[in-house]
């Protein structure tokens, strides 16, 4: 992808992904790859800082003999992936406006 | 590099945070190797890159104490303590100690001379006004009593016991007339005089509440 990542925008990805099920941090990683060129570390940040903020929470889950860190989203991370969605259709519909006119 | 080098590479790295963010960063990184079944340790590594770059990352992302990316619409700047402090405060009561308390007593002593008085001057009032019908009815009676006694005159005789069913009568219309004025004002004023206590305190519980 040739447009840099906003780290808002990382942010909204990764909530709108945790928010279809609860995951852990290579599929999210895998999943957030396959929309945009990020290497593989760049997202244990982005997790932290929405665990800070308290858009996500952790769980341990025991699964093939091992427990598995799983990422859920909270109440207050569906509000903001709300808000991300409205603010990215705005965007995207006066980038598109002086792209191809309106 | 191999799996086991990674990982003391970047807890070495990590030495700087607390020892549970420390935990979290390898739990994840322990995690992402076991879940990244069809790559090889090598390729995983690869991919990640080097546990000095991951490490920096991180530790930027956990100094900058804000997180920046909703902090515009979201979190205002966490608010400053406004007015004094509350250690200042606790200095300035201590000092305020050897002046406040004989103050207090002698505030205290005027505030409770003064409730006893109210308290004295209230029940003097309800004694009299239970007195006055309670002393008509009894004049009513003795004399309807004296008037049976006394029969030598039958003409004062009846006005005797005219005079005691007036005394008795009045004095039962006084005891209706109390009972209905005490209904009528005694809750309201009961409750103006516990307002009237409460409202220091609210006062006071409320400066707590806001310090």
């Amino acid at each position: 992808m040739p447009f840099p990542v906003s780290s808002s925008l990382l942010d909204a990805i990764v909530l709108a992904i945790v928010s279809r099920e609860d995951t852990y941090g290579y599929r999210i990683t895998q999943d957030v790859r396959q929309v945009m060129d990020i290497s593989e570390s760049t997202l244990y940040p982005v997790l932290r800082r929405l665990l800070k903020n308290g858009c996500l929470s952790t769980h341990d889950q025991a699964v093939e003999g091992r427990i598995r860190r799983y990422y859920r989203i909270t109440p207050l991370g569906r509000m903001r992936l709300a808000e991300a969605l409205k603010d990215w259709a705005m965007y995207r519909d006066s980038i598109e406006k002086v792209f191809f006119g309106g | 590099m191999d799996k086991k080098d990674f990982f003391a590479e970047l807890r070495r790295a990590l030495s700087g945070l607390p020892s549970e963010e420390r935990d979290n960063v390898l739990k994840y990184y322990e995690d992402y190797f076991l879940d990244a079944e069809g790559e090889s340790d090598a390729e995983i590594i690869r991919g990640l890159g080097d546990p000095q770059k991951i490490a920096a990352d991180i530790l930027k992302e956990y100094r900058d104490l804000q997180p920046h990316s909703w902090q515009k619409n979201t979190a205002p700047p966490p608010r400053r303590w406004k007015g004094i402090s509350p250690w200042l405060l606790l200095v300035l009561v201590v000092f305020a100690i050897p002046i406040g308390i004989p103050l207090v007593i002698g505030l205290g002593a005027t505030l409770l001379g003064i409730l006893i008085s109210i308290i004295a001057f209230i029940v003097a009032i309800v004694i009299a006004a239970f007195a006055v019908p309670a002393a008509l009815a009894i004049t009513g009676i003795a004399l309807l009593g004296l008037s049976f006694c006394i029969w030598g005159d039958p003409a004062s005789a009846l006005m005797m016991v005219g005079g005691g069913f007036v005394c008795l009568a009045l004095g039962g219309l006084a005891g209706l007339l109390l009972v209905k004025l005490c209904l009528l004002f005694v809750p309201p004023l009961f409750r103006w005089f516990v307002a009237l206590l409460r409202w220091p305190i609210d006062k006071l519980r409320v400066a707590f509440r806001r310090g």
